[in-house]
């Protein structure tokens, strides 16, 4: 009962290992070969063309369905995944006919929290992070921004060690996804959370990363392990320091390499 | 001054028994086969408790088969939307039971029944299950498909995924059926007192048109369509009950 929304800090060395993973629709492949580790407290984030099968990739980890071959292994277990992180899936999944109280206590329904401790833990958790007047309020009622805000929780609220999310800030304006960026960073710093996050957008992978993993296009392979290497505080102002935008750029040339690739093919 | 909705509907019936007032007037039919709206409210005066006792009779048979339409609508979507065998084998049979003429069925529903409330409310069944089931399959259906992955990766049973996400997807769409299906509730009850019976509205018609009482089976008609009107009012406003979610903004 003590480990509830507890940080991760207990787990030390290797958290998430996928070892020759492979992933076949209908025998079309869509994942080749992908090898990758995670370790506690690490923030990685995956970056790949459109359809590549990074939403494919994060359903093999959280369980959804099996590999059709290779070995994924998940805070020492294998096999029965599900129900061992906090999967936040890419449209907006708040049930509409719950209040943001009842929304973040999905989760612990489901793991069968006692109820009291349940409802303490999700409030106190509302408090801590500026959405304990919005408790009894429908999701409809609540802005895009605050309803992420309300994912997240939900999410950590489930899991706490180790958070899957999948382009969850890729439906939101500029302003509020960089204040929802930020928001997380936070999130991650209390809990001390291992974060596999995709997306789309390069400049949030550098902002929240620690590394950035390319995928390739189908069948897709893991075409770079870039190390941000830094350690400083993560703003605006780290986003235009010359290491930040040099490692744009190399980014940024995976994807135009490969668009060169098609254009000299179409040819 | 903004004129609320209650206000529109009021114009509109209203609007409607003062046009027929009018016809009756200036039309020159005789009252022996359209009554004005004064006679038909005299008739429904002068013959309220028979209405009324007969009203009572009409209107269990009719909840009475809402009630089972509702509880075996709902077990069969659930067990269409749980199992593929089960949706292949109740589809067709689903489809087929609308295309029988239930009218035609009444006769030998009395043969089988006889003249008690069992042939009625298996009618009322007949014709009011049909939107439950179709309706409660569709919600159950309508689940978006990342919740259903949420769900399963939070490693939840069938039954959380049906209890916690797939019942209340289901509601609005439920409601939507059942407000079709208790408006047929009181007509399907009619119906099957047609053919025969001892009690309800629908003996009491057959014997006002018999003895020509045409007034009388004016007021009949509009009571029993009243009380269609007053359940599906309560239908709505069960609705902001069960589906808080949609109404309420805070």
């Amino acid at each position: 009962m003590s480990s509830y929304l507890k940080s991760n800090k207990n787990i030390t060395g290797v958290q998430l290992e996928l070892h020759r993973v492979s992933m076949d629709f209908a025998a079309t492949p869509v994942l080749s070969s992908l090898s990758f580790r995670l370790r506690a407290g690490e923030f990685v984030s995956i970056i790949g063309p459109s359809g590549c099968g990074k939403s494919t990739l994060l359903h093999l980890i959280a369980g959804l369905i099996a590999p059709t071959d290779g070995s994924i292994v998940l805070s020492g277990t294998s096999g029965q995944l599900a129900g061992k992180c906090g999967y936040m899936p890419q449209s907006s999944t708040l049930f509409p006919w719950r209040t943001v109280l009842q929304n973040i206590t999905l989760g612990p329904e489901i793991q069968g929290w006692p109820r009291q401790m349940m409802i303490k833990k999700s409030l106190r958790l509302l408090r801590e992070f500026d959405l304990l007047k919005y408790a009894d309020s429908y999701p409809s009622s609540l802005s895009g921004g605050m309803q992420q805000k309300v994912a997240l929780l939900r999410t950590i609220l489930f899991n706490t060690s180790f958070l899957l999310l999948d382009e969850p800030f890729g439906s939101l304006d500029g302003l509020t996804r960089f204040s929802l960026q930020l928001w997380l960073m936070r999130l991650r710093t209390r809990y001390k959370s291992t974060v596999l996050l995709v997306t789309h957008d390069i400049s949030e992978a550098i902002l929240l990363s620690d590394r950035i993993l390319i995928m390739s296009d189908r069948p897709a392979r893991i075409v770079a392990d870039i190390s941000v290497g830094y350690s400083g505080k993560r703003d605006r102002k780290w986003l235009r320091t010359k290491k930040a935008l040099l490692l744009e750029e190399e980014i940024a040339s995976y994807f135009f390499r490969s668009q060169e690739g098609e254009t000299h093919e179409d040819r | 001054m903004k004129i609320g909705r209650s206000v529109w509907c009021g114009i509109g019936i209203g609007g409607c028994i003062v046009l027929w007032q009018i016809v009756v007037m200036y039309s020159g039919i005789s009252p022996r086969f359209l009554p004005d709206p004064l006679s038909v409210l005299d008739a429904l005066a002068r013959n309220w408790e028979l209405v009324f006792v007969n009203a009572l009779t009409t209107l269990f048979e009719a909840l009475l088969g809402l009630c089972i339409s509702i509880v075996l609508g709902v077990l069969l979507a659930i067990g269409i939307d749980a199992s593929e065998r089960i949706k292949h084998v109740f589809s067709p049979i689903l489809v087929l039971s609308q295309t029988i003429p239930i009218m035609a069925l009444a006769p030998l529903l009395l043969v089988w029944f006889g003249f008690g409330t069992s042939p009625k409310v298996i009618i009322v069944v007949l014709y009011c299950f049909f939107p439950v089931t179709l309706a409660m399959s569709e919600g159950l259906g309508s689940l978006n498909k990342d919740i259903l992955f949420l769900l399963k990766s939070m490693h939840a049973t069938r039954a959380q995924i049906l209890l916690k996400a797939k019942l209340p997807a289901s509601m609005p769409f439920f409601m939507a059926g059942l407000s079709i299906s208790v408006v047929y509730a009181i007509a399907a009850a009619i119906v099957g007192e047609f053919v025969g019976g001892y009690r309800g509205l629908g003996i009491v018609m057959l014997q006002a048109a018999n003895s020509h009482r045409i007034d009388l089976l004016f007021a009949l008609i509009i009571f029993s369509s009243c009380m269609s009107f007053v359940l599906y009012l309560l239908v709505i406003l069960l609705r902001k009950k069960i589906i808080p979610w949609e109404y309420r903004q805070i």
